[in-house]
This record gives structure tokens, C-alpha cells and sequence, in this order.
């Protein structure tokens, strides 16, 4: 085997050496992130958010710290749309209740 | 001798219409008989499909009926089974448990449907319509039990934005009265609201307690008076539930309209989240 094709392959073995080491985190290559410090970095943004929940508005309620005169409208509307839905619930009861089946033929 | 061939002939005579008489009244006998069978068979055969058409058409008819019964409960519980879904504050286990029930019904329905209508004879079909009645003891308890549970999930909902109102309503009274204002009114109408909230939340849990675990009466009366006892004492619960939110929901307003009286404060209005966790059922 000549000269050349042995410091071909050496050079292969070294930068696959490299690589595995960087692979595993041995080495902190400067050129872009490391997996771990990209894991870091979305965990720590990850926690930042959650330190402040907002919790999403439900049932066409305003947002939970709107306190300002249509936020306050926005939640009474959305509190008369459950109440009409509590009205309907209230016939089905009755219905239900005063149920009267089919006479049957035989 | 013109005696004896008189008598001769007199004896043949005798001996001829003996024979002859006889022989006519059969002939007659066979003519009348073959004419008065024809109309009797007729009479009959029509009296037999008259009596088949009939028994078709009884049959036709209580299939009619039997499906329009099956047809009208799988509507109802399909309606239910979408109210379930809709429901917010029960458990997924409690919300799956109620829909597996409802399911069941509405397979057992549709089969017994599909049964009917292939029947044929009238025996198997009053077997299978008394199967509708049966199965009616069943419907008769879950679709008010399945509606009061989604009433009162209702109700704790409703507690849920009221009591979210609630807190943003005392960051603006509290607001008002740092600025000099008399709020005693507005704290008065809140508290009674919080207290109105706590009452209907207590009454929707109480309906659901009382009638989950109620199950099908089976025909015994005593138990199906009991169940209907029960299914409507809940329902009076749900009632005094729903009175409650609308006197909540006055104070809201009195509250609201007592805010707006007030002088225009500058920046944005904003509140802390209630601290106080939302009900469930």
C-alpha cells in the first residue's frame, strides 16, 4: 500500500475518532451548538414559560387578568350563552322524565 | 192370456219405472251437488286470503309502530350521547362510563330493530316488541340520569366563569375604593354572588350523588317508584342550582352597573387569577 493511501486512511480514522467524541459530548466543538447545549437552551425556555402560565380562555370567557369594561361585558355574554345551554338542559330533564313510549301493536 | 200379457207388461212396467225412478232422482242429486261446490270453495278460498291479508297487514303494522318507538329512543340517545361529550367538569373516566352506557343502548336498540323488521311470523315479533318494553326500563333511567349529570356539569361551569368574573369584578372594586369610593353596595352584591356560587355548586353535586347510583328497576314497582322519587329530587336540586346562578348573575349585573357610575380610571384594568381552585363535579 503506498504512502498516500495510508495517510488517506489515518486521516479517515482520526476524523471519524473525532466525531464519535463529539458525538458523545467529550468535545465542545466552537462551530455551532452541541445537542446538549441546544437541549439546555430549549429547557431553560421551556421553564421560563411555565414560571408564568396563561391559562387559555374558555367558553368565549376574556383573557384571565382582563379586568377592563369589555372584558368584563365579553364574560357576562359568555356567561348568559351557558345559561340559555343550562335552560335547554333543564327541559331535557323534563322531558326525560315525562317520557311516554310508542303503544305498541302487539 | 190377454191377462196374463196385461200382467205381463204390468210387471215389466213396474219393474222398469223401479229402475228408472231411482236412476233419475241420482242423476238429479249429482247435478245439484256439482253446482253448490264451486261457490263454496270460492267462499272459502276468499275467506283464507282475506284472513292472510289481514295477518300481513297486523304484522306490517306493528313493525311500523315497533320501529318508530326504536327510531324515536336511538334519536334521543344519540342527543345525549353529544351532550356527554360536551360535558367540562366530570372525569374522562366518569364522561367514557356514561357514553359506553349510552352506547350499549343504542347497539341493543338497532339490533333488535333489524330483528324486527326481518320478522316473519307473529309469535317471534310479539317476543321481540315485549323486548322493547323491556328495554324501556332501562332507557326510562338513563336518559334522566344521563341529563341531570350534564345539568349539573353545567352548573359547575357556569360557578367556574362566574367565580373567574368574580375575582376580575373585586380587582375593580377594590381599584374603585383605593380611589375614595363608597363600595360597600358592590362588596355587598360580590359576596352575596360567592355565596350563591357555593350554594349551586353544593346542589348540582347533591343531584349527581343521588342519582348515579340508581340502576334499572327490571319491572319491580317498588324500585321504579324509588327511582322516580330519587330522579326527581335531583331535579329539584338542579332547579334551586339554576335559581341561585340567576340571583349570582343579578348581583353581577348590579355590581357592573354600579362600575360604570364610576369616574373613568386611566391605564388598563387588569386582575390576578382567582386563587381559589375551580369546582368539579
Amino acid at each position: 500500500m503506498s504512502s498516500a493511501v495510508k495517510w488517506v486512511i489515518a486521516l479517515l480514522v482520526v476524523v471519524a475518532a473525532v466525531w464519535l467524541l463529539w458525538y458523545s459530548g467529550w468535545v465542545k466543538l466552537p462551530l455551532g451548538q452541541s445537542t446538549d447545549q441546544s437541549a439546555a437552551i430549549n429547557q431553560a425556555a421551556t421553564s421560563t414559560a411555565n414560571a408564568t402560565p396563561q391559562a387559555a380562555p374558555t367558553n368565549g370567557m376574556s383573557a384571565q387578568n382582563d379586568a377592563s369594561d369589555a372584558g368584563l361585558a365579553q364574560d357576562a355574554a359568555a356567561i348568559d350563552a351557558q345559561a340559555q345551554g343550562l335552560s335547554s338542559d333543564a327541559s331535557n330533564i323534563d322531558a326525560s322524565l315525562n317520557d311516554k313510549p310508542v303503544t305498541q301493536a302487539y | 192370456m190377454k191377462t196374463n200379457s196385461l200382467l205381463r207388461w204390468s210387471i215389466s212396467l213396474a219393474l222398469f219405472g223401479g229402475a228408472l225412478v231411482p236412476a233419475l232422482a241420482s242423476a238429479q242429486t249429482a247435478s245439484t251437488t256439482t253446482v253448490a261446490h264451486p261457490k263454496l270453495e270460492a267462499r272459502m278460498a276468499a275467506r283464507a286470503l282475506a284472513t292472510s291479508t289481514a295477518a300481513t297487514k297486523a304484522i306490517a303494522n306493528a313493525q311500523a309502530k315497533a320501529d318508530q318507538e326504536i327510531t324515536r329512543r336511538i334519536a334521543s340517545l344519540n342527543d345525549l350521547n353529544t351532550r356527554v361529550q360536551a360535558m367540562q367538569k366530570v372525569t374522562d373516566a366518569f364522561k367514557q362510563s356514561l357514553s359506553t352506557n349510552v352506547q350499549a343502548q343504542i347497539a341493543g336498540l338497532t339490533a333488535l330493530k333489524a330483528k324486527i323488521d326481518a320478522d316473519t311470523d307473529v309469535a317471534t315479533l310479539k317476543t321481540d316488541i315485549k323486548a322493547i318494553a323491556d328495554s324501556y326500563r332501562v332507557y326510562l333511567l338513563v336518559l334522566p340520569q344521563s341529563r341531570i349529570a350534564a345539568a349539573a356539569d353545567r352548573v359547575v361551569t357556569i360557578a367556574g366563569m362566574m367565580t373567574t368574573l368574580g375575582a376580575k369584578l373585586q380587582t375593580r372594586i377594590a381599584a374603585a375604593q383605593g380611589a375614595g369610593t363608597d363600595v360597600t353596595a358592590l362588596t355587598a352584591a360580590l359576596n352575596d354572588v360567592t355565596s350563591k356560587l357555593t350554594d349551586a355548586v353544593a346542589q348540582a353535586q347533591k343531584a349527581v350523588s343521588t342519582t348515579a347510583p340508581l340502576t334499572p328497576d327490571n319491572g319491580d314497582k317498588t324500585k321504579a317508584a324509588a327511582n322516580t322519587a330519587s330522579l326527581k329530587a335531583a331535579k329539584g336540586d338542579i332547579q334551586t342550582a339554576t335559581k341561585d346562578l340567576q340571583a349570582a348573575r343579578k348581583d353581577v349585573q348590579t355590581i357592573l352597573a354600579g362600575l360604570k357610575k364610576l369616574p373613568k380610571a386611566t391605564g388598563s384594568a387588569t386582575s390576578t387569577a382567582p386563587t381559589s381552585a375551580p369546582a368539579s363535579l
